[in-house]
């Protein structure tokens, strides 16, 4: 943040975690001085879209407050949960893809969007449990919350690399499950490659650069997707703003060429 | 029929607490064990907030090393795990944890430590506020000074401890020198100025005052107690200094307003 005060440099808009902005005054103030030259969204993390308990209203009126403050262009939460029993557990935790799940689900959405008074967009999560009751499809899940909340989508690439290595799922297919319509953001991102008990596991840390599969993938889900804004996600051994910016400028690249190609595409 | 209610419930014992009894028949363990699968959570949840506890304790961490650091915040979140959505509370408690924590008893001066520690990371995420001038009490009614209520800067805070707390976070924010945890008491005021965070010794009575009038004392109150400390008081020069220090934010005169009859 300071970097981006200091250099100024040229960059369409700025994503933060708003948990970190809504109680730091000082903080708050350096995301406001952001705010004067570049839009700013929000991505949440602390939710609990999936809590069985429903959603903390206090947490609510805070994140609404901080996103009429800022005129937050998107606001953006995962497909996952963090809240039990009054206890924040500080990770975005796996949920069973179940009917039941599905409606606690979108009665959160549902409640979100009205507290927030506006649209949000729910974000496919990295996974490294599945849970022996679940019988509905990621995919298909998050479709049928967009179809039933009106809430919009926002598919993170690198999470479905890394969900469909971990579980043997096909990344293309996942993609292509997904209902285009709603799709509003994409995330890029790495990971970390791992192993439990001889056998691989990707684990998403947002802390190096984005691989050639998911730039691959990327490729792939901007054909479907459209043009729709992309964000770079680096929370972990933060790089100088330049290689930042270098992967911003990848991302850039290939969204102009999978436009040149469609266009090509309908010429034909 | 399983509920989300019943999964949810015992994620949340198996990541805070690891017993993962409850959560293993839910969980689809195809190539990795459910234990080792439940393991990758537990292991960021109780990483990340040893990582933010750390953050906010770096002296008490040099002091007993990273590896019992981690001991003892694991021991905390397992206790006393996040409330709240919004973490920038989280840890308020780990200074009376370590005051009760058995093994921690060989460094009796750490749970002030963790005190003055949590002080400092409060004051630097405090609002601002515009300090008044001493020109905001010209109205002032004499026979109405003693219940007057001043607002002290919201960056500012105050800490007594029997240990000097102070000398030995000022050891740890260099490599150069040892403090000397026999020096005795101290009393300090916080203060952010700016972005800078500073410590400063105050004399008895002169910390009874301000710490009696950041505590939300009036003005009488505060006096008698600096009295108390030292019947040398210079109560008048006492007064002028918090407003050519920018200390006050903001007062309430019973005799010129109804806030906090």
């Amino acid at each position: 943040m300071a970097e981006i005060l200091s250099d100024r440099p040229a960059l369409s808009w700025v994503e933060v975690h708003p948990e970190n902005y809504l109680r730091n005054h000082p903080a708050r103030a350096a995301l406001h001085q952001v705010r004067r030259d570049v839009p700013v969204s929000l991505h949440g993390v602390a939710l609990s879209l999936g809590s069985y308990d429903g959603l903390d209203r206090g947490h609510l009126r805070e994140l609404r407050f901080l996103a009429d403050e800022i005129g937050a262009g998107l606001v953006s939460e995962h497909l996952a949960w963090s809240r039990v029993g009054g206890i924040y557990v500080n990770d975005l935790l796996p949920l069973p893809y179940t009917d039941e799940t599905l409606a606690i689900v979108c009665r959160n959405v549902d409640q979100a969007q009205e507290a927030l008074g506006r649209r949000i967009l729910v974000e496919n999560p990295s996974s490294y449990l599945g849970f022996n009751h679940s019988c509905i499809a990621e995919p298909e899940f998050l479709a049928e919350i967009a179809a039933r909340t009106g809430c919009g989508l926002l598919c993170d690439v690198n999470n479905i690399f890394v969900t469909a290595e971990n579980f043997g799922l096909d990344p293309v297919g996942y993609i292509d499950a997904l209902p285009a319509a709603a799709i509003g953001e994409v995330h890029l991102s790495g990971h970390f490659r791992t192993s439990r008990e001889g056998q691989k596991l990707l684990i998403d840390d947002h802390g190096d650069r984005v691989c050639p599969e998911v730039w691959a993938l990327f490729r792939h889900a901007l054909g479907r997707f459209g043009s729709v804004p992309v964000m770079i996600e680096w929370d972990k051994s933060l790089p100088p703003l330049a290689v930042l910016q270098d992967e911003a400028a990848r991302a850039e690249t290939i969204a102009g060429e999978v436009v040149r190609e469609s266009c090509f595409d309908i010429a034909c | 029929m399983t509920s989300l209610a019943e999964v949810q419930s015992a994620f949340g014992r198996a990541v805070l607490g690891g017993d993962f009894s409850a959560l293993t028949p839910y969980v689809r363990t195809d190539g990795i064990s459910a234990a080792g699968r439940i393991g990758v959570y537990r292991n960021n949840v109780v990483t990340s907030l040893t990582a933010l506890l750390a953050d906010r304790f770096p002296v008490v961490e040099r002091l007993v090393g990273d590896g019992y650091f981690s001991f003892a915040a694991e021991s905390f979140i397992r206790a006393a795990p996040p409330g709240q959505a919004c973490l920038d509370g989280y840890g308020s408690e780990f200074p009376s944890f370590l005051a009760a924590f058995p093994s921690c008893a060989a460094l009796p001066y750490l749970p002030d430590v963790a005190r003055l520690e949590w002080k400092l990371f409060a004051i630097a995420r405090a609002e601002f506020a515009e300090p008044l001038t001493l020109a905001a009490l010209a109205g002032l009614n004499a026979d109405t000074a003693a219940n007057l209520r001043l607002r002290c800067d919201p960056a500012i805070d105050y800490l007594a401890s029997d240990w000097p707390v102070d000398r030995i976070w000022q050891a740890h924010q260099s490599d150069v020198a040892e403090a000397n945890i026999n020096a005795g008491a101290c009393r300090v005021e916080l203060r952010r100025y700016d972005k800078k965070l500073t410590i400063r010794a105050l004399a008895p009575a002169e910390f009874a005052f301000r710490s009696a009038l950041a505590g939300g004392s009036v003005l009488g109150e505060a006096v008698t107690l600096a009295f108390e400390e030292s019947g040398d008081f210079d109560f008048f020069q006492a007064l002028a200094t918090l407003f050519s220090e920018q200390w006050v934010t903001g007062q309430n005169d019973p005799a010129t307003s109804q806030e906090g009859t």
